[in-house]
């Protein structure tokens, strides 16, 4: 077992942060509570300590505490300002291949051993009802401390500065549609320590950090109501906002909240259709990321069974799933290591049309011989960690946009997200955001609320064309959902997609 | 786990703590335990966890400032609440902000707390859990089966420094079953949950589910076009969800709310009836206090189509220089990490004299939506407009279901079908926000592709 001592005892740490607390003046929103960290690597150290003790061959402990905080606004006036510090530790105790997961919020050594207890148990007595038993396999520990690459993290920009972006926003949103009746704006950042530990001797530690701007605004005009939202997160500093201005934001929803009071019903049936960016991500993560996660393969919930190697999509068909991005502007969610301690590396799920990876946990990859690729992910210290994506996107093609309108001539414009869901068959629903008609490879009329249905095997089928530009978006105010571990930080996107058919629900 | 006095002991301790320091301040401090078992396949994987955590929400003239931790050592608290109050006294006024809640005394009743519930331990819940799927996979053509139970016990203490000082608990159980089955062509899926206060019997939840998928291993396609909506009591939930936007009056205020201007008016037909009823005696939502600790009152939302009232918490209600109706909520679990907002208790659909059959046999064409959909929450709920899945819908030909349908589209507008519900089923069915009958609901636009 290897563990870094804490330099400072609890109550040295205590005092020192007390002093600089003193001379503090108000630049900024809450920031972690440090009491936490100072006693966070004893407790970790002290869970790994104890179930060596206790016999127990295999344990895994994470420590977390995480500062939300959030500012909103309606038109000129902020709202609410929030600051939550969430902490606490979770332990998962594997057992002969089957798990058993516990967690506390109370930072006591006597509650991290019950929590060490209770794992253990229920790892046991879970043992006669399981018929696929999932061994963590070996590796060796290792030590790592991962912070983003940025110049301006969020906790050193004061409140003032924050404001002002969701000000921006909305002063630009009201100059552009004089027709809207409300604006509200959010800003939402969360950022703080992971520590994992586990009896390999693993120790870990990455400081996650995530940064959003959401504006949106509702129109009105002769009795119709309309509403748009835009929004621009990641992992980011405060220097990304120099060459994505909020204004922007402000400029497009009054834009397309303007176009919607005017826009026709949408028509229902199969059409060719242009999907853009953010679309295409939720695309590439509902419709094929998720059933690419192993544990529903190994499970039989997943129709990718016994399929890989095989040709599922057209040429154009390449997916991706990657810890960490190189996109400059729209980097994603970063996630350097997963919830297993394992580092994050990059996988094509489908290359050129064909399955060539699954997303692992180190349980998962174990069952398929291969090795774990670092999608063993929680949602906060409360859960387990389950195969989860991180960012994924489509890989970029070779046209501009104006080619990829030409490609399809007729047919619909789809953009943005306002949500999906896929089933355990295949079958998916999304709901773009904004709609357009396609008419001789133009963009001609705004249309309203339409959902695209499909299968995902016909659906890449039919991808024939994409664009250069990959955007990822990522949000602090929304994420992935699987089971009820819900939301989930994670990216997003990818280049505009051409398909020549595709299913799509609307009301004309 | 501590007990409900303690919590609100502790709340009214640290307001008495810490309100010379500020014009007003609350506190809500709240604990939940659980349990949860899922199995997917065959890999089981249980849990088992406690938190406690707290929130303090301080009001400094017009500006209120918001801190939470997810802890409950006094120290902490204090120190929070100088943060908290830093915040506030940075942040500019906001001219809505009145002041926090003065007690109501109103009757109001506690929903459940089930002793039983609290007393199950992982293993016996990871052993009906496990009974459950087996029950499901017995049955002939299934290829897939997850199912899961949760057992959540939640408590919450609050005290603000203008006299409030009241709390409440509860206990819950959720079970879900989800299959696929197949016939050697396309998989098609059934599910059934149950939700409830106590500790109810389960048995049979597996083969439901698992008949529901078996049934439409032969679904068809009917194509684009449109149809009569009949909803049963499980999926006739979908447009209480929608509504519940409508009528917070933060959406109101917001100009969000497409029923703005429309209390005294007719939003539905004249046999639709809503109440908002948190003495629902097996509600999930039934509460003695809201999370600001006020009573919730039993409302009459919509009577015979006329819509009556909109919800508020007290940040709203003083807005309009009214009294909070006693909607403040922040949810379950991590509670103490959400702000108040705006949510009803159990809202309750008053049930008509139809049979689901009697409902079916009227209609020349119309799609039967059972057991649950999906994309709800993908819905315009400013507009009103959805766009809906139903993996188990049905065509209605003739006044007779003619045949299962593969995964459907169905699309519409809520405001625009309040209004043309013409039947409601008189078997109502509890699900977590409230309870339901079937409802038929006039034309949509259907798409039922392959």
């Amino acid at each position: 077992m290897k563990v870094a001592k804490n330099p400072h005892s609890y109550t040295e740490h205590l005092k020192e942060f007390h002093s600089k607390e003193s001379d503090a003046t108000f630049i900024r929103l809450l920031t972690t509570i440090q009491w936490m960290k100072a006693i966070m690597e004893d407790l970790l150290e002290h869970a790994v300590n104890f179930a060596e003790k206790k016999g127990i061959a295999f344990l895994e402990v994470r420590g977390e505490e995480i500062t939300k905080n959030e500012i909103s606004s309606q038109d000129d006036t902020i709202k609410q300002v929030n600051s939550f510090t969430d902490g606490g530790i979770g332990v998962r105790v594997i057992e002969k291949g089957v798990s058993g997961y516990s967690f506390t919020t109370h930072l006591t050594k006597e509650h991290v051993e019950k929590a060490v207890e209770s794992a253990f148990k229920i790892a046991r007595v879970s043992q006669i009802y399981t018929t696929i038993r999932l061994p963590p396999g070996e590796y060796p520990f290792h030590e790592s401390d991962w912070s983003p690459s940025i110049l301006h993290h969020p906790q050193n920009i004061t409140f003032d500065e924050k404001k002002d972006l969701i000000m921006r926003a909305y002063e630009s949103a009201v100059e552009c549609n004089k027709r809207i009746a409300t604006v509200n704006g959010y800003y939402g950042e969360a950022f703080g320590v992971k520590t994992f530990c586990n009896t390999e001797g693993a120790h870990i530690k990455s400081d996650p950090l995530i940064v959003t701007v959401r504006i949106s605004v509702v129109s009105k005009d002769e009795g119709k109501i309309t509403g748009a939202t835009d929004e621009y997160g990641g992992t980011f500093g405060f220097e990304a906002f120099d060459a994505a201005p909020p204004e922007q934001l402000g400029r497009n929803v009054a834009v397309w909240s303007e176009e919607k009071l005017h826009a026709k019903a949408a028509p229902a049936g199969k059409f060719r259709a242009l999907i853009e960016n953010k679309l295409s991500g939720v695309l590439a993560h509902e419709s094929f990321g998720h059933l690419s996660e192993y544990d529903y393969v190994i499970t039989g919930g997943s129709p990718l069974k016994e399929k890989k190697g095989e040709k599922l999509g057209s040429s154009q068909a390449t997916i991706i799933d990657t810890g960490v991005t190189s996109f400059q502007e729209y980097p994603g969610f970063s996630v350097p290591f997963d919830d297993e301690g394992i580092l994050s590396r990059e996988i094509v799920i489908l290359k050129e049309g064909y399955l060539t990876h699954f997303l692992h946990t180190r349980g998962t990859a174990e069952a398929e011989k291969t090795a774990p690729t670092g999608n063993g992910r929680a949602l906060d210290y409360r859960f387990a960690p389950i195969c989860r994506m991180r960012n994924t996107y489509f890989a970029p093609g070779d046209l501009s946009l104006e080619e990829a309108l030409d490609m399809v001539g007729d047919g619909l414009y789809v953009l943005g997200a306002a949500g999906g869901e896929v089933e355990l068959d295949g079958t998916f629903l999304f709901k773009p955001d904004r709609a357009y008609r396609i008419e001789d490879g133009e963009i001609t009329t705004p249309l309203r609320d339409i959902g695209i249905k499909g299968h995902i095997f016909d659906f890449l089928k039919h991808i024939c064309g994409k664009t250069k530009e990959v955007k990822l978006a990522s949000s602090y105010f929304g994420g992935c959902g699987k089971g009820v571990q819900e939301p989930l930080f994670v990216g997003f996107g990818g280049p505009h997609v051409v398909v020549s058919e595709a299913i799509f629900g609307g009301t004309e | 786990m501590k007990e409900l006095s303690d919590l609100i002991s502790l709340a009214e301790t640290m307001v008495k703590k810490t309100r010379k320091k500020v014009d007003e301040i609350e506190w809500y401090i709240s604990s939940s335990f659980n349990i949860e078992v899922e199995i997917q396949g065959g890999v089981v994987t249980t849990k088992e966890g406690e938190f406690l955590g707290a929130s303090t929400r301080v009001g400094e003239g017009k500006r209120i400032g918001v801190g939470a931790i997810s802890n409950a050592d006094t120290d902490q608290l204090l120190k929070m609440t100088d943060r908290v109050i830093q915040i506030a006294r940075v942040k500019p006024d906001d001219p809505d902000f009145h002041h926090f809640p003065d007690p109501v005394c109103r009757p109001s009743t506690s929903g459940i707390w089930d002793e039983e519930i609290l007393s199950l331990d992982a293993g016996y819940v990871a052993q009906k859990a496990h009974e459950h799927v087996l029950e499901a996979q017995s049955v002939e053509g299934i290829t897939f089966v997850e199912g899961s139970i949760k057992i959540q016990s939640f408590q919450y203490g609050v005290a603000n420094s203008r006299g409030i000082n009241v709390g409440d608990g509860m206990t819950f159980l959720e079970a879900n079953i989800h299959c696929k089955a197949s016939k050697g062509g396309p998989e098609c899926t059934g599910m059934e949950a149950v939700f409830s206060r106590s500790l109810v019997p389960l048995d049979g939840i597996g083969q439901t589910a698992a008949q529901r998928a078996r049934d439409f291993v032969d679904a068809r396609e009917a194509g684009v076009g449109e149809a009569e909506l009949i909803l049963d009591n499980y999926t006739a939930s979908f447009p209480i969800q929608l509504l519940n936007y409508g009528i917070s009056s933060k959406s109101v205020q917001e100009q969000r709310s497409a029923l703005i201007g429309k209390v005294g008016t007719h939003v539905g037909s004249d046999i639709l009836s809503v109440e908002e009823d948190p003495f629902l005696l097996d509600g999930m939502q039934t509460r003695k206090f809201d999370d600001e600790g006020i009573p919730p009152t039993r409302k009459e939302v919509i009577r015979k189509g006329v819509l009556n009232t909109f919800l508020h918490n007290s940040y709203t209600a003083h807005k309009e220089g009214i009294e909070s109706t006693g909607n403040g909520m922040r949810g379950y679990g991590q509670a103490y990490s959400v702000p108040p907002y705006i949510c009803p208790t159990n809202m309750v659909i008053e049930p008509g004299k139809s049979s689901l059959d009697d409902m079916v046999a009227d209609v020349e064409l119309g799609i039967l939506v059972k057991h649950y959909i999906m994309g709800l929450y993908n819905s315009n709920y400013l507009t009103g407009d959805f766009n809906i899945i139903a993996p188990n819908a049905y065509l209605v030909k003739n006044g007779e279901i003619a045949c299962p349908l593969t995964p459907t589209i169905i699309a519409g507008n809520i405001y625009d079908l309040l209004p043309q519900i013409d039947a409601i089923g008189k078997d109502t069915r509890i699900f977590d926000g409230g309870k339901v009958p079937a409802l038929r609901m006039g034309v949509i636009k259907f798409t039922s592709l392959k």
